[in-house]
């Protein structure tokens, strides 16, 4: 046993040094958010107080305050939709069989693989047929159902035992029953991930966002882009920016992280 | 297969009721811009104007004599062959090492995670600096030994494609330990302290136990993996805007030149399109290399 | 297993039959309901679409009042501003101009004009020029085929900068400007030796609408041009273009190559002896508070009293679509974000040392500032590049050349060789088109 604590803090030690070179960037950027230099580099904070300025400048100069709840919003709606809506979508195209099942499932892969770009110029049609330009509806609806959730629940799925629903459907279980009550809760653990992924990828989603919104609708990573300008990057600004849009990902990471762990129990006592 | 399942019709519908969300998001919402961008590569179209004219497959013709087509596909394996296995080996080697017992744990899994939680363009700005001449990685690089180019990593055509590789790894790599740290997670403690009592060593405890419940994970990741790479684009984009001299170039940057900024969107969608056939034949390949379906059929 | 397998196939047919009738009659749904964009706010006022590039905070902060000012004095409007941002902007336009949801004033960059005057997506403006022409400068980007389609509102040239500092450490204690390009030269020479303490120049790399704003004054100063006369073919193939392309080839061996963001940095960081940029940079220096000296001159001569001192001119212009909803209002916003006071202030807030309102450039912030009354100077010997049509490719195809020329993958001659033959294909296929 003496061993193995050994072995882990070998592990631990190396995993220190490549997270120290990993974050270094990071730690460069929160530097540079707080920086008196107008490039941001690095400053002695005893010769120069940091500017946290930089960061109440960016509610002055721009209704940040708005972009911030758009993309929580937003973020929020897509996630937890996703979370309800990609569940049943990858049971069903992981465990029944029915007609327009292949179709739906690279109909997801599909959505996928086709590059954005060539899809805003109708979406963006699309979107003002709706009245729905520069609204929170625009960049939420449509990414409900997320197809990389669909395949995910999907795989998550196909690796649960048949065993474990035949004995369900055997104990007179119906469908739903068996969708919500059994199989979901040993997938926990991927919902988790899907969860983070999909509130990642909604929260950092720029293409869509900036085609689809003006001003009013407006998230996160739009309003980041508008640092960048005809002379070159406002980077202490950016930087606080970027800063205020990165925390609120890690808190939600860091709670769905502890549903991660709980699946372990949850998947063993099923056994 | 099993006993007692519901007739048919009802096993039917309560089949599309399940899968209506995706069903009618679908339907809605992409189903007509995907129509509406291959109907654009067979056209001509004028943006300014809004005149379009029939010209079969004059674009796809022209996507595939292109020679600066090619040589952006070819950026794009070279990107991802070169990105997805090194991202997959060290994503397992990180999940691996992130799910035994170290303290600090969740500390490091926040860590590890963070590249990938911050907003690419802005990472890619930090890294557009820290790869220039006046940039720590280029001083570190020189310390190191490493050769490094005159003109900095991303203004050199040698360097240039690899150094955005590196930092799409470095973006990636937390992200897809996660997956594979969800999937390990799903494993049984039991059969862990089983073959543990038994004696069983690393390698085999590796591939009895812990591999099957980290495949399926694996292949979602592999092919999640693939299919961002490539798409990939911000990156260039922001860094290095397809040069020096072409060379980081990638198929959706090519893409987006043609139809953002010479306005030329039916060669963009035939473009697209030809990008979206490679794409799925080796999505195909893979799924049938790995018998994806496999878990569903048994 | 065997029995479901054979009934699979037509119950799939069936479904995927179906779900393209709910998309296609989705589709159909919502072509035929469904409007335009909104024509009045909620309280009657007409909406004027703005769409416009300037997204930094300060700089956005005078569209702003200018925009409220208006509304102000013309209580039947509503402006509504679109921010474009300078990397992704033209995604959006061209997905407007596409869809057919083109907004009623749109600033466009000075390359961009004659694209879209040629495809008959502007108003014609030449009205407005005959009431403006004395009072505006930076028309020459917006007239095309004997008509104006589009309001100069922001012009700039560019210039040398000089590290004066380390002029004097080159030059043993004078630092008188250079006249020629081979003094350029000589002192970059001396200067990049000490690397990486400094540089003697700053050459650009390969950035798509940057580099060859840093080519074109040489060409032009040695009295060459891109194409000829009537725009039917590629006059870079001569003794000129050679002249150019090869200062600016050598450029590389005595230089540091980097992107101008950088370029701008390592000069206000003091690491840079000559830096051919535009007017921010001056508002950058300001602005970090450096201790360093510095001048700026204009573009030297080829040789002694041969060419011109000839730099490039580019800007931001407003023009109306003519497929715009509400085109004379846009009109009357165009005319009050072009009045005197506004551009003053966009100028002061951009840095802009080459304003383009006559009397604004006449006012002593501009006139009374050495480094500024460069600018001015330089900006009345400048040029734009030719309008036509096909400009940005051919722009694209010259950036190709130079960028062939820089990392010495082609020789100067087979470079401007090749680059000829590019642009020439353009300006058939332009023709045929």
């Amino acid at each position: 046993m003496s061993d193995r604590t050994r072995r882990d803090t070998w592990t631990s030690v190396l995993l220190l040094f490549l997270l120290a070179g990993m974050l270094f960037p990071l730690v460069w950027m929160v530097v540079g958010s707080l920086s008196p230099r107008w490039d941001a580099g690095w400053f002695n904070p005893f010769v120069q107080p940091p500017v946290w300025a930089n960061y109440g400048d960016l509610f002055r100069v721009m209704p940040f305050g708005r972009y911030l709840i758009n993309s929580a919003l937003v973020a929020l709606l897509v996630t937890a939709g996703n979370v309800i809506f990609c569940f049943p979508v990858g049971y069903a195209l992981a465990r029944r069989r029915f007609a327009g099942r292949s179709f739906l499932f690279w109909a997801a892969a599909g959505v996928l693989m086709v590059p954005q770009y060539v899809l805003i110029v109708p979406m963006f049609a699309f979107i003002h047929q709706l009245g729905w330009y520069d609204t929170l509806w625009a960049i939420a609806i449509p990414f409900l159902v997320n197809p990389l959730g669909i395949l995910l629940v999907r795989s998550a799925v196909s690796v649960v035992p048949r065993e474990v629903e035949e004995a369900a459907i055997l104990d007179g279980a119906g469908p739903w029953r068996i969708i919500y009550r059994i199989v979901m809760p040993i997938c926990r653990p991927a919902l988790a991930v899907l969860a983070v992924q999909v509130f990642w990828l909604t929260w950092n989603a720029f293409l869509f966002p900036f085609i689809l919104t003006g001003d009013k609708a407006r998230t996160l990573p739009v309003a980041l882009a508008m640092f960048r300008g005809y002379q070159g990057v406002d980077r202490p600004h950016l930087f606080a920016a970027a800063m205020i849009a990165t925390i609120p990902v890690i808190i939600v990471f860091l709670f769905f992280q502890r549903q991660i762990v709980a699946g372990i129990t949850a998947g063993a006592v099923k056994r | 297969m099993t006993t007692g399942h519901p007739p048919r019709g009802r096993h039917t519908a309560t089949s599309w009721l399940l899968v209506s969300p995706w069903a009618v998001i679908l339907a809605v919402f992409w189903l007509y811009p995907f129509a509406y961008a291959l109907g654009l590569s067979f056209v001509s179209y004028e943006i300014f104007s809004g005149s379009w004219r029939w010209v079969g497959f004059a674009n796809f013709a022209a996507v595939l004599a292109n020679v600066e087509f090619w040589q952006a596909l070819g950026h794009t394996v070279i990107f991802t062959v070169g990105t997805v296995p090194v991202t997959t080996t060290l994503a397992v080697l990180l999940a691996l090492a992130l799910n035994r017992r170290i303290w600090g744990r969740a500390l490091f899994r926040a860590g590890f995670f963070a590249p990938t939680l911050t907003a690419t363009v802005v990472m890619a700005l930090v890294f557009l600096h820290l790869y220039g001449q006046g940039g720590y990685l280029y001083s570190l690089a020189g310390w190191i030994g490493l050769p490094v180019p005159e003109q900095g990593f991303l203004l050199s055509e040698k360097t240039a494609l690899v150094s955005v590789m590196v930092m799409d790894v470095w973006i990636s790599v937390g992200y897809f330990a996660l997956l594979f740290l969800a999937g390990l997670q799903t494993i049984p403690a039991e059969l862990v302290d089983d073959a543990l009592i038994h004696g069983a060593s690393p390698w085999r405890r590796f591939r009895a136990i812990t591999w099957p419940y980290l495949r399926p994970m694996m292949l979602y990741a592999v092919v999640i993996n693939l299919i961002k790479s490539f798409q990939i684009f911000t990156e260039i984009f922001v860094m290095t805007q397809g040069g020096p001299l072409g060379a980081t170039t990638t198929a959706v940057y090519h893409i987006y030149v043609a139809g953002f900024e010479r306005f030329n969107l039916g060669y963009a969608s035939a473009a697209a399109f030809v990008l979206f056939a490679v794409i799925a034949i080796i999505s195909l390949v893979q799924f049938r290399l790995f018998a994806f379906g496999r878990g569903v059929e048994e | 297993m065997k029995m479901h397998e054979t009934k699979q196939p037509r119950p799939r047919r069936v479904g995927a039959n179906l779900l393209f009738g709910i998309g296609l009659a989705a589709c159909a749904l919502t072509l035929t309901c469904g409007g335009g964009q909104q024509a009045k706010t909620d309280d009657g006022r007409t909406i004027i679409r703005f769409w416009q590039f300037w997204t930094e905070p300060r700089v956005k902060a005078v569209i702003t009042q200018a925009v409220a000012e208006f509304e102000e004095e013309n209580s039947e409007y509503s402006v509504e501003v679109t921010d474009l941002t300078w990397d992704n902007g033209y995604q959006k336009i061209v997905a407007a101009f596409a869809a057919e949801r083109v907004p009623d004033l749109i600033e466009l960059g000075s390359d961009w004009v004659t694209q879209f005057a040629d495809r008959g997506a502007l108003m014609d403006l030449t009205s407005e020029f005959g009431n403006m022409q004395m009072m505006y400068a930076g028309w020459a980007p917006a007239i095309y085929g004997n008509a104006c389609w589009a309001l100069p509102w922001y012009i700039s040239t560019r210039v040398f900068y000089q590290n004066d500092d380390i002029a004097k450490l080159v030059q043993g204690g004078a630092r008188p400007h250079p006249i020629v390009w081979g003094t350029i030269a000589k002192n970059a020479q001396v200067a990049t030796v000490r690397k990486p303490q400094m540089w003697g120049y700053g050459v650009n790399a390969a950035e798509p609408h940057r580099l060859y704003k840093k080519f074109l004054p040489f060409l032009w100063s040695a009295g060459g041009e891109i194409l000829n006369e009537d725009m039917s073919a590629c006059a870079l193939n001569s003794d000129a273009g050679r002249l150019a392309l090869d200062f600016v080839a050598k450029t590389a061996d005595f230089g540091i190559i980097e992107k101008q963001a950088a370029l701008d940095e390592l000069f206000v960081e003091g690491k840079l002896l000559y830096h051919l940029s535009g007017d921010w940079l001056y508002e950058k220096l300001k602005r970090s508070g450096t201790s360093m000296e510095y001048s700026v001159f204009m573009i030297p001569f080829p040789a002694p009293a041969v060419g011109g001192q000839v730099s490039f001119a580019g800007g931001e212009y407003l023009a109306i679509p003519r497929r715009g909803a509400q085109k004379i209002a846009a009109l009357k916003l165009a005319r009050h974000l072009l009045l005197k006071k506004h551009i003053f202030n966009l100028c002061i807030a951009t840095g802009c040392a080459t304003p383009v309102h006559r009397e604004v450039a006449q006012d002593p912030y501009f006139a009374q500032d050495s480094i500024r009354r460069v600018f001015i100077d330089q900006i009345g010997r400048s040029k734009s590049p030719p309008n036509h049509p096909r400009w940005v490719d051919i722009e694209a195809a010259l950036e190709w050349g130079i960028e062939q020329a820089l990392y010495k993958k082609l020789s100067v001659d087979e470079a401007l060789r090749q680059t000829c033959e590019r642009i020439d294909a353009i300006l058939q296929s332009e023709r045929e088109s």
